[in-house]
């Protein structure tokens, strides 16, 4: 069937064809099965699939997003990105250039997709010196314990479902916060990260934004 | 209603007891130069303090805690865990306690604000509520936190009066070492140590056990009677269906077997944030039969973390006391006129610990019985709540007659002496309820309805305790089972039957 699939999007056709169509994609869930299949994502095919979706056009031909507002993928964490894929394919995470990207998308072409990516190098971390105590420690009055507790010292993500944020865009990285807190997005489990946003000032965000951003376009 | 006038009287002599007794400040043995052990007279409870002494920040709020461990919270969240301090029943036995100046402080806290005794944060108000009331620090008010069993390293078993487990005989060693049954944990927030000790059921005793200080009788024995049941003999501990969703609870007692080994079930999950996928995955809720104080310390918005899963406690508890006994009936002639039996047989099918467990004496499970003929006239009634919802006198009832030294009746733990009786069914034991009826000689059947009830305690109690009519105590219909049988077909009862 690998075979089969791989010879098809060779060929070129729209949506990355499939001999049959893709089974459907239900509401994601975190089980044994959806852990084996992140276990045994193929890259390779993620990168063909990436090619034939053209995820670059938005992303970056490197998973480096080529404006500030869409999310750098490079070096995302595997579980977390495909959760994310699938959130989109269902309408549980809203974006209708996502959704139309994803409609013609199997899971397993999510999973390889997200296995591809991860294989590609985040964009460098801008900043350096001392990260702001939110990073490091959090603050326990407002039950917030250290971003890094979660997502790593560097900002490098943990385990199968938290993303990495090393190295993301300013303005994604805003607009992340600013839904969560607004209770826009919703698909973060436990409401754990529209909890987090709703303690913090903009201002904060903002620092938050800086620690992790790469770069900033000019 | 029955006014017990000696109790008072007990009461005092029994607080000139405690008072020789406890009434000793706090104690510290130097353990070694960075750590001094306090110990908490009363309980059985001590605590290892690096700086002479403890405070609400050597704890952690259990709300951190779940931001990382999220399924655990919201399961021990709403919990009787998470309630035990506030508990208005506990608090209003702590407080009359208190006001006899019994000296129970340590002993009654150790278990259900271990933090609180720890850190000395609680204070009593007698003039608040019907009897008075405790608070303490907001960290400690948490009760049964995360904090308080995960930096528990060690038993004092061998200290208790009785050589066993109860009375808050634990070890709290707080701070950054968080302890539990994985053996190969990491966490970037904080230490981890294998602790075998939390995956046991001698872990859950600590507390789950409790004799009277004085004379030293078992007052909860649900430690004991897992202990000595066939449970324990399957190696099958308090966890394995206590941390367990009810349906694979159901299927340990059932199979005797621990969950990671019963097949065709999905227990994994992740157990922390960023984690590794665990096999078996452990609920925090520890549900038991307590439905009515889950359901009136509930909440039901889960976006907020004060909230999450506040609302399940109480489901699983009714699911729990729904799924744990079973009910069989039969009905004899007794003699060869009118006169007929109906026996309904009670079996523990799925609690490790005796049915009802805790305090038996407190706790209610009677059966309601209900026999009508074929003409739609009752037979017999028995076992139906009476006009001020209580149990009457003459039901079949599951428990224990508590008393105290001179042989009167017991109303609060600490005046217990002795029971008269133990009713409570061992686990897959049974027991029966038999009822004698006449049947009219014109009926061609008769049927039978027997349900078994719950409740956590008596209407009598809550009015004394939380006010008169504060509280209507709901019952909770556990099993419900209904037969008919053909009079002609009735045969007489038997020597074997009698036996069963």
């Amino acid at each position: 069937m690998k075979t089969i699939m791989i010879l098809l999007v060779g060929l070129g056709v729209a949506g990355v064809a499939q001999a049959e169509p893709p089974a459907p994609v239900f509401p994601f869930e975190w089980n044994r099965a959806t852990v084996a299949m992140i276990d045994n994502a193929d890259a390779t095919r993620g990168a063909e699939i990436a090619e034939q979706a053209r995820c670059g056009r938005c992303h970056g031909d490197e998973g480096i997003a080529e404006d500030d507002y869409s999310p750098s993928i490079a070096g995302q964490v595997v579980g977390y990105q495909f959760k994310q894929l699938v959130d989109y394919h269902t309408g549980v995470r809203d974006s209708r250039d996502m959704s139309r990207a994803l409609r013609d998308l199997g899971l397993q072409d999510m999973v390889d997709l997200a296995a591809y990516y991860a294989t590609l190098p985040a964009e460098a971390q801008m900043s350096s010196g001392e990260p702001p105590v939110l990073v490091t420690a959090g603050d326990k009055s407002r039950l917030l314990i250290g971003c890094n507790s979660c997502h790593g010292a560097s900002g490098e993500g943990m385990g199968y479902e938290v993303p990495s944020l090393s190295g993301q865009k300013i303005n994604y990285f805003l607009e992340t916060m600013y839904a969560f807190r607004d209770g826009e997005r919703r698909n973060d489990e436990y409401a754990r990260m529209r909890y987090i946003a709703s303690q913090l000032t903009d201002q904060e965000i903002q620092e938050l934004a800086n620690w992790y951003a790469a770069t900033p376009l000019e | 209603m029955k006014v017990f006038v000696h109790a008072t009287w007990l009461s005092l002599l029994g607080g000139l007891i405690f008072f020789a007794v406890f009434a000793q400040a706090k104690e510290k043995t130097q353990e070694n130069s960075d750590t001094t052990l306090l110990s908490f007279p009363g309980s059985y409870m001590t605590a290892e303090a690096p700086h002479g002494h403890l405070t609400d920040e050597d704890w952690t709020d259990p709300r951190i805690c779940g931001q990382c461990h999220t399924y655990q919270y919201e399961g021990w969240n709403g919990s009787m865990h998470s309630n035990s301090f506030k508990d208005p029943v506990f608090q209003a036995e702590w407080a009359i306690a208190e006001k006899l100046e019994l000296g129970l402080g340590d002993l009654c806290g150790a278990c259900h604000t271990p933090i609180g005794v720890a850190t000395g944060s609680i204070e009593f108000h007698p003039d608040r509520g019907v009897h008075g009331e405790f608070t303490a620090s907001p960290v400690a008010e948490m009760g049964v936190s995360c904090d308080v069993c995960h930096t528990i390293s060690g038993s004092n078993m061998t200290k208790t009066a009785v050589l066993e487990h109860g009375n808050a005989s634990f070890v709290m060693s707080p701070g950054n070492v968080k302890r539990a049954g994985l053996q190969d944990a990491e966490s970037p927030y904080h230490d981890t140590q294998y602790s075998e000790h939390h995956t046991k059921a001698d872990f859950c005793g600590n507390c789950h056990n409790i004799f009277h200080p004085v004379n030293n009788f078992p007052i909860e024995r649900t430690y004991d009677e897992w202990k000595y049941s066939i449970y324990a003999q399957n190696d099958i501990q308090c966890q394995d269906c206590h941390m367990m969703p009810v349906e694979v609870g159901n299927m340990v007692a059932d199979q005797l077997l621990p969950p990671e080994k019963l097949e065709g079930v999905d227990l994994g999950g992740f157990v922390a944030l960023g984690g590794p996928w665990r096999e078996v995955r452990h609920r925090h809720g520890f549900v038991g039969g307590n439905a009515v104080l889950t359901a009136a310390m509930n909440a039901a918005n889960s976006d907020n973390p004060e909230d999450l899963g506040r609302g399940t406690n109480y489901d699983e508890a009714i699911k729990r006391l729904q799924s744990v006994a079973s009910l069989q009936l039969s009905v004899d002639k007794v003699d060869p006129n009118s006169l007929h039996r109906v026996n309904v047989r009670v079996t523990n099918e799925r609690a490790g610990h005796n049915l009802p467990t805790s305090l038996v004496d407190v706790r209610q499970v009677w059966i309601e019985v209900v026999v009508t003929d074929d003409k739609g006239n009752e037979l017999l009634r028995n076992g139906t709540l009476d006009e001020n919802n209580e149990v009457p006198k003459d039901s079949t009832t599951f428990g224990a007659h508590s008393v105290d030294a001179e042989g009167n009746n017991a109303e609060f733990p600490w005046e217990i002496a002795r029971f008269t009786d133990v009713t409570t069914i061992p686990p897959k034991g049974h027991k029966y309820g038999r009822y004698f009826f006449n049947v009219p000689a014109d009926v061609q059947s008769i049927n039978v309805v027997a349900k078994l009830h719950y409740r956590s305690f008596s209407q009598y109690l809550a009015d004394k305790v939380l006010g008169k009519d504060a509280v209507a105590v709901p019952s909770v219909e556990m099993v419900v089972l209904e037969e008919s049988f053909p009079v002609g077909a009735i045969k007489t009862a038997s020597i074997a039957a009698e036996q069963d």
